[in-house]
């Protein structure tokens, strides 16, 4: 029997919506391009190297930060027509929450995999994510062009450690354009139709969204029921706010308009929402005249897992800070902030990050998209601490750790580590989780010379440039990733930082008792390295409670003059005391001390640990 | 009104590791195409050089030049130019081109200054500076000056050099006083970019002093110069009384100069002038347009009027200040005020002034007006 909504049936059968999973580096974005190219999506001359991937700093790192949609016609070698969505994915372990937007978006994925690198930790916990999500997977061993490749040993290991079905794997090399034909028609025969009713109630998915600044918030959002049209009046399920939209769409990757978004569909829509409060990603949205008695299933729930302190260097300008972040927040919606203050460094934000991956780039967006020059504190994880009043209370900012006499216990949160490296670093790997307080939980071959072990450690000593660490002493081979076990009681106690003999509170640390003495000692020499000599000497000091555990002095500065200026150097004196002036700007006045924007992150990378 | 004129000669035998100056070490036929080309610069400005009170020959090298070449440049000079009013000739010169016929072809033009690139004494350290002349020179050059009629010399001193010692700076200075220059100047050495010691630098081949010994230097250059007559009247300028370089004085009074040549700075018009800085830029462009002009830069006369007005131990006169741009100082220039307050600066009378601590900490001071 045909009705109104056959011909949208018809359709929805031919549509394809998948992800692509890897490990960074594995080629992810290059087989992208290739996909795009192979359909002609986009002609040739409009190529650009990793299309997907729009953000500068995207492309600058090789890493996808920001979910893309994009919308192509392949015509199968069956010769019908099909509608492919692919969703961009991120490839870090910070962004395992994005990963499970995009892939709760789509009904597969393809898995690539280094044909010499082989499974890494962060390809076993994105495919792990996708089976939650009950997605079809593709496996694709990539790179087989090169001499280093094993595609038969990396299948072997997906058979093994993954334990899928590996007979559809594809070995394919994006780079040399080699399988990719393969990847498309198995795409159509492996990955389901998206399931769904077009005659039901609406309910889209939002999975991403940003800013524009002439039509609002867009939200990019996956239709699992009903059909959205431009002039529908919609709403959303969590917040209530209803708005009218007035631009339906998909990126081709080019932005493109259309009529409607039926079941099945993906693309955005504009309906001039410009109070960014009212979008969430996650939220449902539907018919306000005919609403969905249900929201979809939730999202997994974000948790952060470091803070840091963000403050404006000019006092002046926290409230561009402010809106800057309520912009960001719409294209990175695992940020998580509140208001805060410091004595030292004035009204700012508790930011919430899911790693310290995530918080790098953050800074670097605030800084470069936003033009907001900030000072950071070091990361610190949340304590949850006991008192001796019987209360309990979270601790994300070191510098709020109450008095010692107050608190009966500390805890803090412990995380399973996983990390995968060949078997020649294995001694390595454990002196270095060792002297982070690691527990060693496991150790199995994934291969004949590649080992993944486990340990239990506490969060904090992963963000204490655990990585870096774990990739020098493992000639980079290592990879990490890391799942949170909950909270457990250790011997902590709150450092603070004396600059002058004034405590600054943007420097306080907490440190387990057996490492405070070695690292504060490090940090205090950190300090008199990063903060320049002023003109009179700075006692630097660490102290637990009253009693000083570690002192250095910066000593005064004695002379700073330009010897030379005549006729010819008047310009150039003067650009260099433009410079001067300019330094002296980003740094940060503490009571009498210039504090340099390194110095508040110095506790992280101290050397020859 | 212009009173200055600065002429640029850009060639050396060879290029001092520090020097960041416009130089280079000329092909052959270069040095007569220059001269004929600044002859003709300076024949365009004519009309600007009606009241100058000194010149200097800088560089480079001046005394690279052979005889003829500037006997060619000093006689377009005098002939060309109204000197009546002129107070001070200067040329900078490397203490091994002096000859008695070279002294004496100076003092038959009007020279009256000779200015030698001295640096130091000590062997090693001339070594490392990647200097030609060898100690002995120095002494034999002034006294040919002398002998010649110059009455006013010039000894250009450089110290902090890495691997100098006390002892070697002691040496120079008794060396320098021996010697009887009417003007000194000593330098720490400065590293600055572009220059064959930056590079070294950066490739770790050396380490600058410690800026504590750095300061007992200063200290003692300036103890030992007291002692001996002089008076410190720039950050690193000391001098007889009445010979202080007029020249130089005109730059850090904010007064006008004109320069010609490669590279050479102008002031005037409130503008800041700046010449073609390569051989052959320049030289195309006065055949142009008889002008070595290149770009303008920046002319700030309220910083610049503090910025090298402080440089002279005498300070600045607030109330001039005030007179020339309509604000007190201090109004202008608050940041000033607490520098008062650290005793980088003080007050004496109507002139404000760098104190013997502000003087090695300038900078501390000059950065605030920015």
């Amino acid at each position: 029997m045909s009705d109104i909504f056959e011909q949208y049936r018809v359709r929805q059968r031919k549509i394809r919506n998948f992800s692509i999973i890897a490990h960074i580096d594995h080629g992810k974005s290059t087989l992208a391009d290739r996909i795009l190219e192979i359909t002609q999506t986009v002609p040739m001359r409009d190529m650009k190297k990793q299309l997907l991937d729009s953000m500068d700093l995207e492309r600058e790192r090789g890493i996808t930060i920001k979910l893309n949609s994009v919308e192509l016609t392949y015509k199968a070698k069956n010769g019908e027509e099909y509608l492919f969505h692919l969703i961009d994915t991120p490839g870090h372990v910070d962004f395992s929450y994005e990963v499970s937007r995009s892939l709760a978006a789509c009904e597969g994925a393809v898995l690539v995999v280094d044909a010499s690198q082989g499974i890494e930790a962060q390809t076993l916990a994105n495919v792990y994510l996708a089976f939650d999500n009950d997605l079809a997977i593709i496996p694709v061993i990539n790179k087989i062009d090169l001499p280093s490749a094993m595609p038969d040993m990396v299948k072997q290991e997906i058979n093994d450690i993954i334990g899928i079905d590996t007979t559809h794997t594809i070995f394919a090399s994006a780079k040399e354009g080699i399988g990719i034909e393969d990847i498309l028609e198995t795409i159509v025969t492996e990955i389901p139709f998206p399931e769904g009713d077009p005659s039901l109630s609406l309910q889209a998915l939002i999975f991403d969204s940003y800013y524009d600044t002439y039509r609002g918030v867009i939200p990019l959002v996956r239709v699992k029921n009903g059909i959205i049209r431009v002039g529908d009046a919609i709403k959303m399920m969590a917040t209530g706010a209803v708005f009218e939209v007035t631009e339906i769409g998909v990126y081709t990757p080019k932005e493109e308009a259309r009529p409607y978004l039926a079941a099945g569909d993906v693309g955005w829509l504009a309906a001039t929402i410009k109070n960014i409060e009212k979008v969430h990603v996650g939220d449902t949205i539907t018919i306000a005249s005919n609403p969905a008695k249900t929201p979809l299933p939730g999202y997994r729930k974000l948790t952060p897992m470091v803070y840091s302190g963000v403050y404006p260097v000019d006092a002046d300008d926290y409230i561009n800070l402010k809106e800057s972040l309520e912009k960001l927040k719409l294209s990175d919606a695992s940020l998580i902030y509140d208001p805060e203050t410091s004595e030292a460094l004035g009204f700012g934000f508790r930011i919430g990050f899911l790693g310290m991956l995530h918080m790098e780039i953050f800074q670097e967006r605030i800084e470069r998209e936003f033009n907001q020059n900030v000072i950071a504190t070091a990361p610190s994880v949340n304590y949850r601490v006991l008192l001796t009043n019987g209360q309990t209370i979270e601790i994300d900012n070191p510098a709020l750790m109450p008095p010692v006499g107050q608190i009966k216990t500390i805890e803090e949160p412990f995380v399973k580590a996983t990390i995968i490296a060949p078997n020649e670093y294995v001694g390595n790997i454990m002196e270095l989780c060792q002297k982070r307080r690691g527990v060693f939980k496991n150790m199995q071959y994934v291969s004949d010379i590649r080992v993944e072990i486990s340990y239990e450690m506490p969060l904090s000593e992963i963000i204490f440039d655990f990585f870096n660490r774990l990739k020098s002493s493992t000639k980079g081979y290592a990879s990490l990733d890391y799942e949170p076990l909950g909270y457990r009681p250790g011997k902590l106690v709150k450092v603070d930082i004396l600059l002058n003999g004034e405590p600054v509170d943007a420097l306080a640390m907490i440190l387990h008792q057996d490492f405070a003495f070695e690292r504060s000692t490090k940090v205090c020499q950190k300090l008199k390295l990063l903060i320049p000599r002023q003109l009179f000497e700075i006692p630097v000091q660490a102290a637990i409670g009253s009693k000083v555990i570690a002192r250095t002095n910066i000593k005064a500065l004695r002379k700073d003059v330009l010897a030379k200026c005549y006729g010819g150097d008047v310009s150039r004196k003067k650009k260099l005391l433009e410079k001067q002036k300019q330094g002296k700007k980003r740094m940060k006045s503490v009571g009498s001390v210039e504090i340099p924007q390194a110095a508040f992150m110095s506790v992280l990378s101290l050397d020859n640990e | 009104m212009i009173e200055g004129l600065y002429i640029h000669i850009p060639f050396c035998h060879q290029i001092c590791r520090y020097c960041d100056f416009v130089k280079m070490v000329p092909q052959k036929g270069m040095p007569s195409i220059y001269v004929e080309h600044l002859i003709r610069e300076l024949e365009s400005n004519i009309p600007l050089l009606t009241n100058l009170k000194t010149i200097y020959f800088g560089g480079g090298t001046p005394t690279l030049l052979d005889q003829s070449l500037l006997a060619r440049l000093f006689e377009a000079i005098s002939h060309r130019l109204n000197l009546s009013l002129l107070e001070e000739y200067t040329i900078e010169a490397n203490p091994n081109d002096i000859t008695k016929t070279l002294g004496a072809m100076f003092v038959q033009h009007g020279i009256n200054r000779v200015s030698l690139g001295v640096q130091t004494f000590s062997p090693h350290l001339l070594t490392f500076l990647g200097r030609t002349h060898r100690p002995d020179d120095i002494g034999r050059a002034i006294q040919e000056l002398r002998a010649s009629g110059i009455k006013n010399i010039n000894i250009d001193l450089i110290y902090a050099i890495p691997g100098q010692s006390i002892q070697d700076l002691k040496m120079d200075l008794n060396q320098v006083l021996g010697c009887h220059p009417q003007h000194i100047s000593a330098y720490n050495l400065i590293l600055e970019e572009k220059t064959i010691l930056y590079h070294a630098y950066q490739n770790q081949q050396f380490e600058f002093l410690d800026d504590e010994l750095e300061l007992e230097m200063s200290d003692l250059i300036e103890s030992t110069l007291l002692e001996a007559g002089y008076h410190r009247y720039e950050i690193s300028n000391y001098a007889l009384p009445g010979y202080e370089s007029k020249h130089n004085l005109l730059v850090w009074n904010l007064e006008e100069y004109l320069g010609i040549g490669m590279g050479s700075h102008s002031q005037y018009q409130r503008k800041r002038l700046v010449n073609h800085t390569t051989f052959s830029s320049y030289i195309a462009a006065i055949d142009e347009i008889g002008l070595g002009f290149a770009h303008e830069e920046p002319y700030e006369p309220e910083i610049e009027f503090v910025m090298l007005g402080l440089r002279k131990t005498a300070g600045i006169d607030v109330d001039r200040f005030e007179t020339l741009f309509g604000q007190p100082i201090f109004q202008r220039f608050p940041e000033l005020k607490h520098h008062l307050a650290t005793g980088l600066l003080e007050k004496k009378g109507r002139q404000l002034q760098l104190t013997k601590q502000g003087l090695d900490l300038a900078n501390q001071v000059f950065v605030t007006l920015f």
